[in-house]
Order: structure tokens, then C-alpha cells, then sequence
């Protein structure tokens, strides 16, 4: 299975970027083994508590990572480096998609989904400003339609415009 | 000949005006809802079940049963194109479903599928005729023990059926496990990894976390690819089967039909866990194993076939012994009470309309959806040739309400992208999404029966193997495990051999 | 081809759920003037979910009001409990729970944005006694049986929750008597009941509701051996309760669930919605809607239900807190 061929496509800096990206979940897999351990009750193998089977899967999970990490084969397979650009449009998104939650408690459910769909036209796909507009308030009528109009879904009632 | 009489007599009514209309306008609804991401099954069937107060019994199981298998064949076609399931049992399907399509093969899958579909909710409507009692007696007497060895084997299939390497899918496997511990402790009721914050004591939602893994994280991976204006992807192929791809995915088909079926009366397995067995299944038995994860047929029909097989059958334990396996038939269990009908054993007798009405609506339903899928795939498949600029906005946008709509709830959203950031910067690593979620749906099965079976054991392990059927499945899971293991080291000795 | 069947089904929800009270304005400003939502904290088909929407469409009747029945599931109820407690105190936000789910997830957890106070009862829904019930086939025949043998050895008590009333419930019993008992928890009540047929466990204890057990009981599947109540059950008036049996002290074991308002809710609108409640409890037609044995024989008000509250809160602090 473990296929990868050390051939042209391997680059250092792909193989470096799988290293740093392993060695965050060895160390996430390292905090939540201690956490297990010492915030959760282990109880025993015969008499397991909530902490066993938590223990047992973050310490096998941290075992993993580590021999990934420290084997440049496994660690290199399947790595897709964020490129620069990549990594530019996501970083423009993560504000959007934090910001959701709250804005759909203030806004409800119709001016946010206008708002998301409007960033997303112009900042993340870069689709002109009218055509956007145009897209976005689609969009937004349609799924005002199936899930509010037709599917009656419980939807927010935004506590600052008073709409849904 | 007793069977066939009523048969005749549940066609009939199945076949009456007003039930005809409900078996339609429930399947076209569960089509819908299986095309939705976000919306499943089960929130769209409790939202259906204040019409059902003024119907008929058997027409109120009817609209609603469609409602489920309809979600099955649905869920496929979102599933193939977008790599999104449009509901959790047809997650296999993004895999070598969506390959398909971005092979230009999109009407194949679909049609494949939906064929599969077919024939696996005629095999299971066949069972459930033949077979109810029995088989319903034998998943009865799955206790504990059975359930731990069942999601031991499950889990491990896991790991073995993700593409990629294996140490890199149990680093995903153990990712899901930890996920799926956030929570009440089922067994003891101690609170794990909430850290004070209600909307996480009851664990965070199974179907915000498939929202985020599978369809954020690809529009995140796709995030800059998706600036283009026209679509360049999605040749959508012929729909209909040729003899040769038919020949080809019978086996698939009639294994998937039955691995379905047997799963489906299982409690809390249903679709999810038969689509995922009918993937290990036929990676197994394949010639071409290497070709899963890259586009097999095999892995889409097989599957598909499983789950709405699953759908199907899960009815059994529910109209023969009074259980619900299930999210979906438990509200079906619900909408039967309030019209004064108590699901048990003593039902088929009772009210012979209902069943018979039921099995009936199933082969007319299941008729309804290949008639309306084969022709009215270029309709949905009209969604791939959609922009992706347009086609990226469009599903933020769903999922964001999709999300939201599970529970009701703004903390589902945060979960949803929460898991999309995560999901993407895995990927990028190499960690793939597939077992992650798998795994958080085997994980708490496999832990609450594990300790529950130690409980009345007293602490001894002989109790894992303490029935014939925990038995086999131990044996199973041991031959899986086997399997994996040889290739390796006979792959081991000829390097050493080659070293001498 | 698929969407003229949606509206369709929209449509005929809307005419059934709301008697088309859309095509009327509301009669009077006075409450309730727009629609009225109740939550309920649990997960849709279960049983506090059916009788609340069984209870909905008569209430509407009653307040001409539409009715919104929303599931907010999660957190053993404290999710849509908190989702109540911080809405406004307006009666458009009520709760439909359970006392074991309004009162413990504060209890076991600490702070979750809600306690015991955070509830201003308006009446009674539903009631489901806590019932130790054994196959048909068991040796037991009759508590004694099952007390002795508990006495002389171990004995498997299915339970639905390590933090169900039945799971508390149990703790204490074992904790003051030191009976050899072992609780094993299962997924809810169905799961117990699949135990106890099954003979996974020798004896189940859970709360008898109409969904599952009830229905077990009555075509002798299973027998009732005894009830947790301190006054026999209406229904089964030959089967001991657990303190006629000699077992005190025990916690208040009876589960119950209630339409509640947030405390601060003006008394008129709490009248408005009280006698709403008491028109439909006593009506014909809802109580056959909730089954035998689950709705109350004759309406149990707001102050009732606030006081049996309070005594479930203390009693499970005093043995859990």
C-alpha cells in the first residue's frame, strides 16, 4: 500500500511541509494522551472507566503519528502542499466562516446566507461585483424557498433585523 | 401460496389512489432531501409526521418509508457529483463515485446506482417477506458482545478499505475515535472533553462533521480552481448501463444486496455501516483492487446497492418485533403509535394492511424511483455543468443552512467549519476524511458494548467469544486482519530474499 | 416533475398543523399574537417528543395561536433547556422536558446557563412510573424473589443511562442497602427492553412509558414486579411499590414531563396558557392521543408540577451533587 515512489514529484519542501503538519497532530495527539490520563478516570482493563478507552485511542493515535513522522516514505505519501495562493484565498475565508454562527444569531437565516454567498462571489471566487450581486441574491431566494417556504426548518430569527 | 395472496392483497393497497399518490410524493420528497446535503432522512421524516395524523395507517408508513429509500437514491447523485453526501450512507460513494464523474463516467455511477438501488430494495422487500421472522429473531439475539466483535470488525475495515497509506488511515481512524469521545460517557455518564461548554456535553453532531470533512474541505481544496467562470469538468456520459457494465456489477450488486440487507436489521448499523462492509466486500473479491479509490464501478454500485437495501430491511425489526433500528424508523415507530397501532410481533396479524400495504408501496416505490431516475438524471446531472464559481458559492451557502438545520442550532455551524478548517489542513497532509467519520460512528458502538459486555461478564474476556455469532465475526475480523498482514510480509521476505 | 409535489406537501402540513388559521388575522393583540414555539430537548419520535405534538394542534385550537413543536437535542436535554432560559420571558418560547432533563444536566454538570428555577411550570403532560420488570420467563415471580436473590449474590439490572432517573435511582438503592446488584447502563429504554427479552440481563428498571414498555407489559412479555412510586400505580393496582416492599429513602423515581415558561413570564399569560392546558389534558381526544396510563387522570397544574420539580431537584443533589 505504502506506494509512494521517491521519484521527481518528491520535493524537500513537500516533504518538510508533511513534517511539520505530522508533528502538530503528534503533539495534539501528546495533549489529549496526557489530558486522558490525567483529567479521566482509567479504571482498570477488566473494569474499564471513561478514561480507558480514551487512553488507549490517543495513545495508539500518538503512536501512529510518531511513526509516520519518522518515516520520510509514509510521511510523504498523499501530501498536497498549500500553496501560496491556496493558502491566501483559504486565509480570506476563515474570517467569513468564523464570523457565521454569530452573524446568523443577529442577522437570521436570509441576510446572512446573502452575505456569505455575496463574499463568497467577489473575495474568494473573484466573480465581477454585479454578477456577484446578482448570483448571491439567487441564491439566496432559492434557499429561502426550499427551506423556509417549503420545508418549514426552524430558522433564526435574527435579533437584530427581526427577519429570518 | 399464502405469501402470494398477500402480496396481491398489499399491492392492492399500495396500488389505491390516495396511497399511489403518497408513495410518489413521498419518495420525490426523500429524492429531494437525499439531493440536499444537510437535511437527512430522519429530520425530514419527523418533519412530515403532523401530515401523517389524518391519514390512514399503512398510507402514513407508506409516505414516510418513501421518504427514507427515496433519500437513498438521492443521496447518490450529490454524492457522485459534488463529493458531498447528500446524506451520511452514501459517504462511500464520494470516493470512487466522484472519481467516476471526474472521469467523465458521472452517468454511469448514477445509473449503475440507481439499477443497484433497485435490485437491492427488491432483494430486501423479498426478504422481508420471506424471511421476517427469522431473520429478525437472529438480530435480536445480537447482545453485546456480538455488537463489540460486529464494530471491531467494522473498524478494522476502516483502515483496511481507505486508500493510502495504512499507518496514515489508523492516524485518521484514531482522529474520528477521539472526535467521537467528546461527550457524555455513555457507561459511567462522566463528561469527556466538554471543558464546561453545554453544546459540547452531548457530543458534537455526527452529520455537522460530514458537512465539514467532506464539503467545506473540498470547496477549500478547490478554493482556487473554483475562480473559473465556465466549468470544464463533468461529462456526464451515458446514464443507461451497457450489457457489459451490467455483467460486470451483477456480483457487485447481489453481494451488496445481501451484506445490505443482513445489516440493515442490525440496530444502529443501517446504511452507513452496509455501504462501508459493501466497499470492503468488494475491494476484497476484486480482481482490480488497486482501481478503488480511483474510479471502480464496483465501489459505487456495490454500496449503493447496500444502503438502500439496508433502508429497506431496517423496516424488519420495527413491523415484526416493535424496535426501531434506527433515527428514521424510530419516528415511523412514532407516527404508528399516534394512530393507536403498537409495532410488535402481534402486527402482521393485526393489521395485515399495514405490513402488506407497506412491502407493497416498497416495490411500486422503489419502481418509481429508477423510472424517474433514468430519465430525470441529465436533470440533476444538469448541477455538474453549473460554473464552479456559481456551484462553490451555491453549496457555502447550503451547508452553512444545512447546518444549521440538523438541530437548529448556530453551535452545528461552528462544528461544520471547525471541521472544514481541519479536514482541509489534513488533506493537505495526507490524512484522508473517509475514516475519520466512519470510525466516529463505529468508535462509540464498539465502546459502549465493550464495557457493557465486561460489566455482565464480571471483568472475563471469554465472553467475546461466547456465541457462534460472535464467533464468526471474531474469526472474520481475524482473517482480515491476516489478509492485510501476508501481502506484507511476504513483500518483506522477497526484499530480504532479493538482499541475499 | 418533482416540485409541484413539494408544495403539496408544505401546503397540507400547513392546513393540517395550523387549521388554517393562516388566512386569519389574530383576533386580539393580547397573547398570543404571533406564533408560539416549544421546544423540546430531545430528539424527535421519542417519547416526550409525541406527546407534545400530540398536545400541539389542541393547544393551538385553544390559543389560536400556530404552534411550533422545534427539537433542539443535545447535552441529555441541557442544550434546548439553555436555548429556553435565555429566551425572552414572553410565552412564545416554552419548553416541553422532562424533569430528569430539567433538573440534572445542572446537577452533574455545573453550570449550563439554566438550574431548577429557570423553569416556571404550567402543567403536566405526561407521567411514566418507574417499573423493575423481568421476561416472562425469569424465576422471579415476584419481588421477593428478585430481592432475595440480589441478596445472595449478583444480579444484572439493565438500566437506560448511567444518568437516567431509573440509573440514580439504582445507585442509591445499592448505596443504602448493599444489595448485590449490578446496573448495566443500555442505550435508553428500548435498549433495555431488548436486554431484558433478550435475558442479556436478568431484570430491567425503567421508566414504564407507552412507547416500549408498556406495551410489553400488557401482552406478557414481561412482567412488572415492582414500581418505584410511593402510592401504587391506577393501572397496576396489585404490583408493590419499592416502598411497601421496605426500600425508603430513596429518591423521587417517577419520570414526568411538563410545558413550562421562563420564570419571569407576565402571571396573565401563564394563566392564559394553564387553563389552554387544562381544556386539552381533560379533553377526550388527547388523552387517548397519549396512551393509557401517561396522561394524568385529572389535570395536575403549574403549582403541582413546581413542587414535585423542586423535590426530584433536591433529592437527586442530595444523592448525586
Amino acid at each position: 500500500m505504502a506506494t509512494t515512489p521517491a521519484d521527481a514529484a518528491v520535493t524537500p519542501a513537500d516533504l518538510r511541509f508533511g513534517r511539520i503538519g505530522f508533528a502538530v497532530v503528534t503533539l495534539l495527539a501528546a495533549v489529549s494522551t496526557v489530558g486522558a490520563f490525567t483529567t479521566l478516570d482509567f479504571g482498570s482493563p477488566t473494569e474499564p472507566g471513561p478514561g480507558f478507552w480514551v487512553g488507549c485511542i490517543s495513545a495508539a493515535t500518538l503512536a501512529f503519528t510518531l511513526v509516520a513522522l519518522l518515516n520520510p516514505r509514509v510521511v510523504i505519501d498523499g501530501v498536497s502542499r498549500i500553496t501560496r495562493a491556496d493558502g491566501v484565498a483559504v486565509a480570506a475565508a476563515v474570517p467569513l466562516l468564523a464570523l457565521t454562527p454569530p452573524l446568523l444569531t443577529l442577522l437570521g437565516l436570509t441576510v446572512t446566507t446573502a452575505l456569505v454567498c455575496l463574499y463568497w462571489f467577489t473575495v474568494i471566487t473573484r466573480t465581477a461585483p454585479l454578477r456577484g450581486l446578482v448570483g448571491a441574491v439567487a441564491i439566496t431566494m432559492g434557499i429561502v424557498v426550499v427551506f423556509i417556504e417549503l420545508l418549514q426548518v426552524p430558522s433564526p430569527l435574527g435579533t437584530l433585523t427581526g427577519i429570518r | 401460496m399464502d405469501i402470494l395472496q398477500n402480496l396481491t392483497d398489499g399491492l392492492q393497497v399500495a396500488l389505491a389512489p390516495e396511497n399511489l399518490l403518497f408513495v410518489l410524493l413521498g419518495v420525490s420528497v426523500g429524492m429531494m432531501v437525499g439531493v440536499l446535503p444537510g437535511l437527512g432522512p430522519a429530520p425530514t421524516v419527523a418533519l412530515l409526521l403532523p401530515i401523517t395524523f389524518g391519514l390512514e395507517p399503512s398510507t402514513a408508513v407508506i409516505l414516510l418509508a418513501g421518504v427514507y429509500y427515496g433519500a437513498m437514491y438521492g443521496g447518490t447523485i450529490t454524492s457522485v457529483l459534488l463529493r458531498i453526501p447528500g446524506e451520511a450512507a452514501s459517504v462511500v460513494s464520494t470516493v470512487d463515485g466522484h472519481e467516476m464523474a471526474r472521469q467523465g463516467q458521472a452517468g454511469r455511477a448514477l445509473g449503475l446506482a440507481a439499477i443497484g438501488s433497485f435490485v437491492g430494495g427488491l432483494i430486501a422487500t423479498c426478504c422481508l417477506v420471506l424471511f421476517a421472522p427469522a431473520l429478525a429473531d437472529f438480530a435480536l439475539n445480537f447482545g453485546s458482545p456480538e455488537y463489540t466483535v460486529l464494530a471491531f470488525l467494522g473498524l478494522i475495515l476502516v483502515a483496511y478499505t481507505s486508500a493510502g497509506t495504512m499507518i496514515k488511515s489508523l492516524v485518521a481512524v484514531g482522529i474520528g475515535l477521539l472526535l467521537a469521545s467528546i461527550g457524555q460517557d455513555p457507561m459511567s455518564g462522566a463528561t469527556r472533553w466538554a471543558f464546561g461548554v453545554p453544546d459540547l456535553m452531548g457530543g458534537i453532531d455526527i452529520v455537522a462533521v460530514i458537512m465539514g470533512l467532506f464539503g467545506l474541505s473540498e470547496i477549500l481544496v478547490n478554493i482556487v480552481e473554483n475562480r473559473r467562470g465556465v466549468s470544464t469538468t463533468n461529462h456526464v456520459g451515458r446514464v443507461l448501463p451497457t450489457g457489459r457494465d451490467l455483467k460486470e456489477n451483477a456480483g457487485a450488486i447481489g453481494r451488496g444486496s445481501v451484506v445490505g440487507t443482513a445489516l440493515g436489521l442490525v440496530p444502529g448499523g443501517g446504511g452507513v455501516l452496509a455501504s462501508l462492509v459493501s466497499y470492503g466486500v468488494e475491494r476484497k473479491v476484486s480482481r482490480t483492487p488497486e482501481k478503488f479509490g480511483h474510479g471502480a464501478p464496483q465501489a459505487v454500485s456495490g454500496p449503493e446497492t447496500a444502503n438502500n437495501a439496508a433502508s429497506i430491511s431496517s423496516f424488519i425489526p420495527l413491523l415484526t418485533l416493535g424496535f426501531p433500528p434506527n433515527g428514521v424508523l424510530a419516528v415511523i415507530f412514532g407516527a404508528l403509535l399516534i394512530q393507536g397501532v403498537t409495532p410488535g410481533p402481534t402486527l402482521i396479524f393485526d393489521h395485515p394492511d399495514i405490513f402488506w400495504g407497506v412491502v407493497g408501496s416498497m416495490v411500486v416505490g422503489n419502481l418509481i424511483l429508477l423510472v424517474m431516475n433514468i430519465p430525470l438524471l441529465p436533470i440533476f446531472v444538469r448541477i455538474a455543468k453549473i460554473p464552479p464559481a456559481v456551484m462553490s458559492t451555491l453549496t457555502v451557502a447550503i451547508l452553512v443552512v444545512g447546518a444549521y438545520t440538523i438541530n437548529g442550532n448556530t453551535f452545528d455551524v461552528g462544528v461544520m467549519v471547525a471541521a472544514g478548517l481541519v479536514g482541509y489542513l489534513l488533506r493537505s497532509i495526507g490524512i484522508p476524511p473517509a475514516p475519520i467519520v466512519l470510525a466516529f460512528i463505529l468508535g462509540p458502538i464498539f465502546e459502549t458494548n465493550f464495557r457493557r459486555s465486561l460489566v455482565l461478564s464480571d471483568g472475563g474476556f471469554g465472553i467475546f467469544a461466547s456465541s457462534p455469532t460472535a464467533i464468526v465475526l471474531l474469526m472474520l475480523a481475524f482473517l482480515v486482519v491476516l489478509s492485510t498482514a501476508l501481502p506484507l510480509i511476504r513483500r518483506r521476505r522477497q526484499t530480504l530474499e532479493a538482499k541475499d | 416533475m418533482r416540485f409541484p409535489t413539494i408544495p403539496a406537501v408544505a401546503s397540507a402540513g400547513l392546513l393540517l398543523v395550523t387549521g388554517c388559521s393562516l388566512t386569519e388575522a389574530p383576533a386580539s393583540s393580547e397573547y398570543p399574537s404571533q406564533s408560539i414555539s416549544i421546544i423540546v430537548p430531545v430528539p424527535a419520535g421519542s417519547s416526550t417528543d409525541l406527546s407534545t405534538r400530540v398536545l400541539a394542534p389542541c393547544l393551538e385550537q385553544e390559543l389560536d395561536a400556530t404552534i411550533v413543536v422545534e427539537n433542539r437535542e443535545g447535552g441529555s436535554g441541557a442544550v434546548g433547556n439553555g436555548v429556553f432560559a435565555r429566551a425572552k420571558a414572553d410565552g412564545y418560547t416554552l419548553v416541553s422536558t422532562t424533569a430528569a432533563n430539567a433538573v440534572l444536566p445542572p446537577i452533574l454538570e455545573g453550570d449550563v446557563g439554566y438550574d431548577v428555577d429557570s423553569f416556571r411550570p404550567v402543567g403536566m403532560i405526561g407521567t411514566a412510573p418507574i417499573v423493575l420488570v423481568v421476561p416472562a420467563a425469569s424465576p422471579f415471580k415476584t419481588a421477593k424473589d428478585f430481592f432475595a436473590a440480589a441478596k445472595a449474590g449478583t444480579v444484572k439490572l439493565g438500566i437506560p443511562g448511567a444518568t437516567s432517573v431509573p440509573g440514580i435511582s439504582v445507585d442509591t438503592l445499592i448505596d443504602s442497602t448493599g444489595l448485590g446488584i449490578t446496573p448495566v447502563p443500555f442505550d435508553g429504554n428500548g435498549g433495555t427492553m431488548t436486554a431484558v427479552l433478550s435475558g442479556e440481563v436478568q431484570a430491567g428498571y425503567v421508566s414504564g412509558d407507552a412507547a416500549v414498555v408498556l406495551p410489553r407489559v400488557e401482552s406478557g412479555d414481561v412482567r412488572v414486579l415492582a414500581t418505584a412510586v410511593t402510592e401504587p400505580i391506577e393501572t397496576m393496582p396489585d404490583v408493590p411499590t419499592l416502598k411497601s416492599l421496605g426500600y425508603t429513602d430513596l429518591p423521587y423515581a417517577d419520570s414526568f414531563w411538563f410545558l413550562a415558561t421562563q420564570p419571569k413570564t407576565p402571571d396573565d399569560v401563564v394563566g392564559r396558557l394553564e387553563n389552554a392546558m387544562k381544556n386539552c389534558m381533560t379533553s377526550d381526544k388527547v388523552v387517548t392521543g397519549l396512551g393509557k396510563g401517561v396522561a394524568p387522570s385529572s389535570f395536575i397544574g403549574g403549582d403541582q408540577v413546581a413542587t414535585l420539580l423542586r423535590q426530584a431537584a433536591s433529592d437527586y443533589a442530595k444523592n448525586r451533587g
